[in-house]
């Protein structure tokens, strides 16, 4: 499985945990939407950075950088992985 | 001494006009700016009560018009009830129903939020004191409603100065989450924020030099501290983006913030994303929680991450304004034993604790009952609901105390201990959550009694989220039925599942049994 196909199976079970099953695309917000909530955030951040060991200890977190998959692929491009 | 919340600022803005006082993102107001933005709001208001002192919703989240209609609504004499942006409409109707206020104020954002619907429920006076022309809008009944802008505020008048108030008159009115499926709003005097500002910079001692991390929303008390320790004392509100508040390492780096007042979760969540860095935050000067129980790992790993901060955990309800006892924390030596987490410590001058047995009885030196608050930070009661007033504000012996719910002890050495709740309010990421008031909700929805909301996962005394259970056969898996409780509640309150069961496992007494339930969440049985 490449890095983001297991990013967006990371997704649907967070969301599938919340009861939403609805789909969602590339640009879907997950955060300022409100379909996620910061708990789910907390487990996405430990989620990437165990498996990506993306750190953002030095640059600090903000929110939107996890909101979409295309926000996550730019992230994860920016830290060189994927 | 006025007794105005605004009176501190006021005099900040004569003493240090050139001191930044606000910071949102990119913008910078100095004490001079804001005030020029504040009297004004002021003013409107004077303009066009039609009582002493006007309630006034402030529908707005983190924006200049926030913080300026505060002030405003201070300065003017009036009281100021937070309205949260994210509430469902159905939930945001009811409250402004409940608060009936006399003027509202709102940003650019949550001029959104004003449907038809919601502007039939609105009072007739709206400002938008960021607006730069005033808007007209209609309601359900077609009426035309105004927003006025800023074009229809008078100009700034320097002679002018905040209302004087009466210890008795209210500041602000926070509402928070009721049992009966009702918010509840808890009424505070500004003597009772004069006694809590006074107590937090005799205990602090804070500077014009500070800069306070702004992380609450103005929904949450800890947002009271915020705003008016800061500008007591000439120092500067950086207010952090809503898109940073999980993990603010990074904000409070570049913002070279020198206190923080927010909730322990933060301070797990960093530790869980690994941003808890030793020297990460040197910055700090004052690192303040509370809201839930401080674990002592996650107060040593702050203690390591900011070296040069005094680490303290404070303890209050809502009800005795913000907070009222602290505890400074040096090590594991301040916990609550077998509990790792940090004890409550003692309470503020002024203020006592006592603890009492069902009766109302107080008890000796280690014995667990309930934790009682009394002193000039009470609240004056909640607000149009004079029976809750009088059962949560009982006199005893002539004095008037508060009924926390909450179970403690005091240690031989004068410590308070805090144990957990004695009913069934929970904190949810730090929010305040009656779990009757979810269960009220669901058995609406669901339309059975069979229903019990429990709060869970619990780490240190501090829930993740909600879990429901319902009995019987109602579609669970309906997306409709999910719609509806979005719809209804704010967002840390609706359900993350909800488990259809045969039966649920009742008590003794033939109440639901909740632990039962949260242990066979915990042992994974669903």
């Amino acid at each position: 499985m490449d890095h983001m196909a297991e990013i967006r199976d990371f997704l649907k079970k967070l969301l599938s945990s919340r009861g939403d099953r609805q789909p969602f695309t590339d640009t879907s917000s997950f955060f300022l939407s409100g379909r996620l909530g910061s708990v789910d955030a907390v487990e996405l951040v430990v989620f990437l950075e165990e498996q990506f060991e993306i750190d953002f200890s030095e640059t600090g977190f903000d929110q939107s950088q996890i909101d979409s998959i295309e926000a996550i692929t730019s992230l994860l491009q920016s830290e060189k992985v994927g | 001494m006025s007794l105005n919340l605004a009176h501190g600022f006021y005099e900040s803005s004569l003493r240090f006009p050139d001191n930044i006082a606000l910071s949102i993102g990119t913008l910078e107001l100095t004490y001079a700016q804001l005030r020029e933005l504040a009297q004004p709001v002021a003013d409107w208001l004077r303009r066009n009560k039609q009582v002493a002192a006007p309630r006034v919703g402030i529908l707005a989240s983190r924006s200049l018009s926030t913080y300026a209609g505060i002030l405003g609504t201070c300065w003017g004499g009036g009281t100021y009830v937070p309205i949260s942006t994210k509430l469902p409409e159905d939930r945001l109707i009811q409250l402004l129903g409940r608060i009936r206020a006399e003027a509202l104020i709102v940003d650019s954002e949550s001029l959104l939020l004003l449907s038809q619907r919601v502007l039939s429920h609105c009072p007739r006076l709206i400002l938008g004191p960021e607006l730069a022309t005033s808007v007209e809008m209609r309601s359900d009944a077609n009426t035309k409603v105004v927003v006025t802008g800023k074009g229809g505020l008078s100009s700034f008048d320097a002679e002018d100065r905040p209302v004087p108030v009466e210890p008795k008159n209210l500041g602000y009115i926070e509402f928070t989450s009721g049992t009966t499926g009702i918010p509840k709003g808890v009424t505070i005097s500004a003597g009772a924020v004069a006694h809590f500002i006074g107590a937090m910079q005799a205990r602090y001692a804070f500077e014009p030099t500070d800069r306070v991390a702004g992380l609450a929303e103005i929904t949450f008390d800890i947002s009271v501290f915020d705003m008016f320790a800061t500008w007591n004392c000439g120092a500067a509100l950086c207010v952090a983006p809503a898109t940073q508040l999980i993990a603010p390492a990074g904000f409070i780096h570049r913002q070279r913030a020198t206190v923080i007042f927010t909730v322990p979760s933060v301070a797990s969540n960093m530790k869980r994303m690994k941003m808890l860095v030793p020297g990460a935050m040197p910055s700090l000067r004052y690192s303040l929680f509370s809201g839930e129980p401080l674990p002592v790992i996650s107060a040593t790993l702050w203690m390591q991450a900011a070296p040069n901060s005094i680490v303290d955990d404070l303890f209050g309800p809502t009800e005795a304004t913000v907070v009222c006892t602290g505890q400074r924390f040096t090590g594991p030596e301040n916990a609550t034993p077998n509990r790792g987490v940090v004890a409550i410590g003692k309470p503020f001058d002024g203020m006592e604790v006592a603890i009492v047995d069902p009766a109302l009885q107080v008890l000796p030196d280690g014995e667990q009952g309930e934790l009682l608050l009394a002193g000039p930070q009470l609240s004056s009661g909640y607000f149009d609901a004079e029976d809750l007033t009088r059962a949560s504000f009982p006199v005893l012996q002539g004095k008037r105390w508060y009924r926390t719910g909450d179970l403690a002890y005091r240690d031989t050495s004068g410590i308070f201990h805090h144990l957990g709740r004695i009913d069934n309010q929970v904190k949810v990421r730090g929010l305040r959550v009656e779990l009757e008031e979810v269960e009220a909700y669901l058995r609406e929805i669901y339309r059975t009694d069979s229903v019990a909301a429990v709060a869970w996962p619990v780490d240190h005394g501090s829930a993740n989220g909600i879990v429901a259970f319902v009995s019987g056969q109602f579609g669970m898996d309906d997306p409709d039925i999910r719609t509806q409780i979005k719809d209804r509640l704010p967002g840390y309150m609706v359900p993350s599942t909800v488990h259809r069961v045969d039966s649920l496992p009742l008590n003794a007494n033939g109440k639901v049994n909740r632990k039962q339930l949260f242990t066979l969440l915990d042992e994974g049985k669903f």
